[in-house]
């Protein structure tokens, strides 16, 4: 059984009450949105990442033969030939 | 006694010099075959490049500009999952390497893997935050996980730039840019100027299909169904399967 507010005072008061919970729900909810959304962009993100590694996994062949030896390379590309 | 020390003297010479023989011969061979390579590179005969860079990469597996030049032969023939596997590698010697995170990027995104794109194109930008090549891919990566605000931004200012600080001969990639840059216009609502950039594209790239096709959406979204069917129109004639514009075309005559 539901019972009527007694005053104005009350009644707004009871009023900013349904209304704090709304805000907060929809507070809530909104959070909940952009969450599921980063969550998912994670995911997204981890599977890219899982398909990358396994293709290069399976790409991995021997080390070539021969005895390496020390690096002649240098490092002189920096832009896209 | 001498002599048993001279004996091993001697040997361990003849060890040290066969070894120091076999590494200058494995570093020249592995010289003899990058050039090589970088001659039918340079002629974009990427298949013949392929053979010789990794042979010298077989002669010595850290010659970090012959793995590179082998991970962008590989992205030119389009097997981008060995372009990827090199640019890795060479990425595990040289991380601050701009331009190989640029190249991992590209190749990615080629992939369609746009996160881990946008991932190693920031990674370039937090190296040179001037790189052009590497901010075209973030903003492209942005576009392609449609987060077109952020991209909007990055576009705008590689169009402006891309068509005026190098003038009088604009960036290759400027009319790319634009076009990139309009449907990201379209997609956040800014209708007019979108229409404006794909003008310029055209005058610049009259018979480029995709620039009409954006055209005529974009003059659909503002309501002038006569231009928005003759730019579809114009697609059609370009690209007759091009069913984009059939869709367009089909939304004009509505």
């Amino acid at each position: 059984m539901s019972v009527d507010p007694v005053s104005g005072a009350a009644m707004t008061a009871a009023d900013m009450r349904k209304q704090d919970v709304q805000d907060a729900g929809l507070r809530n909810r909104g959070e909940a949105v952009r969450t599921a959304a980063r969550d998912a962009q994670q995911d997204a993100r981890n599977r890219e990442a899982a398909e990358e590694d396994a293709e290069v996994v399976a790409l991995e062949m021997p080390a070539p033969s021969g005895t390496p030896t020390a690096s002649m390379g240098t490092t002189t590309t920096t832009t896209r030939p | 006694m001498l002599g048993l020390a001279l004996i091993l003297l001697f040997t361990g010479c003849s060890d040290l010099r066969s070894q120091v023989s076999h590494q200058w011969t494995q570093a020249w061979q592995a010289q003899r075959s990058y050039h090589d390579g970088l001659v039918r590179y340079d002629a974009k005969d990427y298949r013949g490049a392929i053979r010789y860079f990794a042979r010298a990469l077989a002669h010595d597996p850290a010659f970090d500009d012959a793995e590179t030049r082998l991970a962008w032969s590989y992205y030119y023939v389009g097997d981008y999952p060995q372009a990827t596997r090199h640019f890795r590698q060479a990425l595990a010697r040289q991380p601050r390497w701009e331009g190989l995170h640029t190249g991992l990027g590209w190749t990615r995104y080629r992939l369609g893997r746009y996160h881990l794109a946008l991932e190693a194109f920031q990674a370039a930008l937090a190296l040179d935050p001037r790189y052009r090549d590497a901010a075209v891919g973030r903003a492209y990566a942005l576009f392609e996980l449609r987060q077109y605000a952020e991209a909007l931004q990055e576009l705008a200012r590689l169009t402006r730039e891309g068509a005026y600080f190098y003038f009088p001969a604009p960036d290759s990639d400027v009319e790319e840019v634009r076009s990139r840059y309009a449907w990201c216009l379209y997609y956040t609502g800014g209708y007019q100027q979108a229409r404006d950039e794909f003008v310029k594209g055209i005058q610049a790239h009259p018979k480029r299909e995709g620039l009409h096709n954006g055209l005529g959406w974009t003059y659909l979204k503002l309501g002038d169904r006569a231009k928005a069917r003759e730019s579809f129109e114009r697609a059609l004639q370009l690209e007759p399967d091009y069913a984009d514009a059939r869709a367009g075309l089909a939304e004009a005559n509505r």
